[in-house]
Formats: structure tokens, sequence, C-alpha cells
């Protein structure tokens, strides 16, 4: 039986565009980069003191099995294969590599570069730029960037692929995979105040973005050339002892193909961390006329923390929100369990079960790829994964 | 089918915790100390924190502050943080990485012994850090105790 979700009208497969992809804007990539290097020729050309460097990394070594055999399992929309079909066990969902680079200019100004190798489809595990910008502070609490930063779009958006600074395997993929694009090469500016024990940031952004989209199409995952033009971001965080709330929105221009339309993206979130408990949620939702249908996501987590162990439980769901049946993607729910256990100094060793279930009614193919014969609407699966997360 | 296993993870959760809970060892008094010299009287244990998490860069009042840690794996360290935040050394380590990859900050620097945190609290009032309290004299301003 052919899939539904593959017999797609051109309308539908736009519809499929879930993510970004990473050719760079090499204009703007270049302009930051040369900031960056001009900078430090300068600095050290005047007979400044050095610039201090500081070369720092993460990583993550995991294998992720699915119990569904008719479709793959993929940790990002960037990957073209994953769990399932294509691979009884697959190293490709989680693991990666990133590699950081700081260098302290002057006492305001900082530069930070930063690479990271993961499997994606426009790039197999060549380095992408996640960040290259210059941080200058006008205080301690006012700091503008230049170049390029990951976008801040959900709460651990920036730090998504640092696992070791993450109690997960991976993020929630059924909110984290709903924007399409993760970074923005651009300006950003961060404002702090403290007032009676609140901490409050606003981060206000511009800028754009050239990049792969993903489209799942009849002949399997597709790369397109995306272009987000007029980025603007606003974000709103607030710390309260243990308390965090945040809220984000995010506008761009996006282009594909010829087809020009407006994004708009909010965010909110909360979450509490006691120390020895945690809980956290986030409430997403996406606007993408033609391209999606729009997309709403939400999950919860909670975790207690045991000494070095940490078991953690995840809700997640994403839904269109056109509920008409003829727009299919998107409809995926998922219930988590995991256990991290520091096992080491600077290293975490995870694993955790998703209990995956797409909507029957829908006959969508969730964020599950590479849809073959025999698989049927309101299918799901289980996926196990194990994964070392380290940190230097 | 879900639910049970949900429920019955959950109640595991909860008796591993119960065992573990009183476990944890919660050692000598921890005194949160700057210089004598410092203008600053006293900290809450929310203000401390604030300070040694990098969200807030100046005492209450405006002055300028730079937290200290003790070297990696001393005992008062982690003390220090169990007590303050509830977390290990892991756990805040963990946190630190993710300010660091997403460039919002860098973890305190540290200090080796008890005679270099003397040395440079005495050099310069606005470093703030943490000490057994058995090692503070009259060079040092305790802001805070923890029991």
């Amino acid at each position: 039986m052919k899939r539904l979700s593959h017999d797609r009208s051109p309308h539908s497969d736009h519809s499929a565009i879930t993510t970004i992809g990473a050719r760079q804007a090499w204009s703007w990539l270049d302009a930051s980069l040369s900031i960056v290097l001009i900078s430090l020729f300068t600095i050290s050309a005047s007979g400044h003191a050095a610039p201090s460097f500081k070369l720092r990394g993460y990583g993550t070594v995991g294998v992720t099995h699915s119990s569904l055999n008719e479709a793959d399992f993929v940790g990002s929309p960037l990957q073209s294969k994953g769990a399932g079909a294509s691979q009884q066990w697959s190293w490709g969902v989680d693991s990666k590599l990133g590699l950081q680079l700081n260098a302290d200019i002057s006492e305001r100004l900082e530069a930070v570069v930063q690479v990271a190798s993961q499997n994606r489809i426009d790039a197999g595990y060549r380095p992408k730029l996640e960040w290259a910008n210059l941080k200058y502070r006008f205080s301690p609490d006012v700091s503008l960037r230049i170049g390029r930063i990951v976008l801040p779009a959900f709460m651990v958006s920036e730090a998504r692929l640092v696992g070791y600074a993450n109690v997960w395997v991976r993020p929630p993929l059924e909110t984290y995979s709903v924007m399409p694009f993760t970074n923005s090469d651009g300006i950003d500016l961060t404002l702090r105040k403290q007032i009676g024990g609140v901490t409050s940031s606003l981060q206000l952004l511009r800028g754009h973005l050239e990049s792969s989209v993903v489209a799942e199409t009849a002949a399997g995952t597709q790369v397109r050339n995306g272009k987000f033009r007029d980025i603007t971001g606003v974000v709103y965080s607030a710390e309260y002892g243990p308390w965090l709330g945040r809220a984000a929105y995010i506008t761009a221009d996006a282009e594909s193909e010829g087809i020009e339309r407006r994004l708009k993206f909010h965010n909110v979130g909360i979450g509490y961390d006691a120390g020895d408990w945690f809980v956290q949620g986030e409430l997403s939702q996406l606007q993408l006329p033609v391209f999606t249908s729009g997309i709403r996501a939400v999950y919860v987590s909670a975790g207690v923390r045991m000494g070095s162990f940490t078991p953690y439980m995840i809700y997640s769901m994403s839904r269109p929100r056109d509920r008409s049946p003829s727009v299919l993607a998107n409809d995926q729910r998922s219930v988590s369990a995991g256990l991290r256990w520091d096992v080491a100094k600077n290293m975490a060793i995870k694993t955790e079960i998703n209990h995956i279930k797409l909507n029957a009614g829908s006959g969508g193919n969730g964020y599950f790829i590479n849809i073959q014969p025999g698989f049927a609407p309101g299918n799901g699966g289980n996926v196990f994964s194990v994964v070392l997360d380290f940190a230097f | 089918m879900c639910r049970y296993v949900t429920r019955q993870m959950l109640a595991g959760c909860l008796i591993a915790f119960i065992l573990f809970c009183p476990l944890r060892s919660f050692g000598a008094e921890v005194a949160v100390v700057v210089s004598s010299a410092s203008p600053v009287q006293s900290l809450t244990a929310s203000q401390v924190a604030d300070l040694f998490l990098g969200r807030s860069s100046t005492f209450p009042g405006g002055v300028a502050a730079v937290p200290v840690d003790q070297s990696e794996g001393a005992e008062i360290r982690e003390v220090f943080y169990l007590k303050l935040l509830r977390k290990t050394p892991a756990q805040v380590k963990s946190y630190w990485m993710r300010l660091v990859f997403t460039g919002k900050g860098e973890p305190p620097a540290t200090l080796p012994n008890i005679e270099s945190i003397k040395r440079t609290l005495a050099a310069n009032p606005n470093v703030v850090t943490y000490v057994d309290r058995s090692n503070v004299d009259s060079s040092l301003k305790v802001l805070l105790l923890l029991p």
C-alpha cells in the first residue's frame, strides 16, 4: 500500500518542509569571521596584551533502536536516515561533536566560534558553524553581538546540541523540530536587570539566514534552498530563585522554491528547579502559510536528582493548527522515560525510551521519515537510545 | 498499560528518593565570606545563589561582586553547592557547560587553598567566596552561614 502522506499534492508537499539546514550565508559568515580575525590581528599588532584563548568542546556518542521497521526515527529533521527502516541500530541519530574557541580580545570585547559536526543530509559530518560572533559588553548587564548566533526559539535551543548540559538524551522532538531554521546572521542586544530578586533578561535580535530546508517527498528527504530574511526576535526571560519563565516571539520572511511567506513563531516556557527535582514545560506555535498548516506543540518534563542519578519523564506532542484531514504532517505524541547517570567528571551516560504514537485519524507520518510499504496511519513505535555525553 | 508503567516508575522514583536522601553528606558549616574591608554586611541564600550562578554581578547596593570558587574536587565546594542549591558538583558543572556553550557566561575562577583565598580577599574587597567556618578569622567578614 502506498503511503498517504507520500501522495502529496504540490500544496501538501510544501507542508512537509520541516527544517533547516545548513547552507550558510557565506557572505555574512565571511564578514563575521573577517571581523573576528581582523580584530584579533589589530589588537595584537597594536601592542595590547595578547588576547587569551580558550578551546573547549562537547560531544555525544550514541546508538538508537526503533521498533517501527516501516519508517525511520530521526534525531532531527536534517537527517535523511535513522533507526528503523534503514538500520536496526543507528549511530547517526544522536552522535555529534562540537568545538568552541573563545578569545577575550579586551576586557569588553570577546570573540566566539563554535563548529558542530553531526549527521545531516546537507553536510554529512562536515562541521558547520553554530556560533561566530563578536560580543561587546557595555556593562556586565548590557551586551551586543554581531555575527552568527543560535536562534533562541525554545528554552534550550542554544544548548540543544550539548548533551552534557541537558538531562534528556535529546530535547523533545515534537517541539524542537517545529522551527524550520536554527541560526541567525546579524545583530542582537541583551539587557539584564535585577529587581527584587528577579533577574530579567531581554534579548532583541535582527538577522537573516540562507540555509537548506528539508522537505519530505515521495522521493524521500530532499534538500532545498531556503532564505529567511528580516528575522526579528524578542525573547524575555525571568529567573526567581528556582523559577524560570520565558516568552519568545520570532518572525521572518521565509522563501523557498519561489514561494515567500511570513513566518510567525511564539513560545512560552516555565521551569522550576529545586535542585533535587525539577519540572519544565513549553508551549510553541508556528504559523507559516502554504509551507505548513501551522503547528502547535507542547511538552512537560520532570525528574528527580539522586546523587549521580537523574531519572526523568517527558510527555510531548505536536499537532497541526488546521485539523482538516487534507494536511497531515506533524501529528505525533510521545511518552518518554530516561535515566541520566553522571558517571565521571564531565561525562554522563543516558538511556531513554520513547513510546511514540501517531494520530490514526491524520494519516500523517509525524516526525518519522523514509516511510515504507506496510506503514499504516496510527502506527507508532518504541525508540530506545543509549548515549555517552561529554564536555571538556 | 502505559499508565500502569508510568505509575510504577513514579513510585520507584519516589522510593529511591526517600532511600537515598538521608545518605547525602551535609558536612561542615560553610561561611560565605568577603574581606573585612568590604562595605557589604550580609547576603541572603538566594543572593549568594544568584552571584555563584552568574545571574547577578553586583552585591545589593551595586558594589561589583567577583565570586570565586574553591578548587574542583574540594570537599568544601561540594558541601557549599549541596547546601546552597541541593546540587552535586556534576549538576553544577552541567549548568555551567550550558552557559559556556551558549555564550552566556563563564564559571567563577577557582583558588586552590585557604592561604591563596585569604591573600586574594585581602587584595580585592570585591571578591566573595566560601570557607569552612573554622577558617574564619578577623581578616574575613561572614555574609551568610550555611548550617
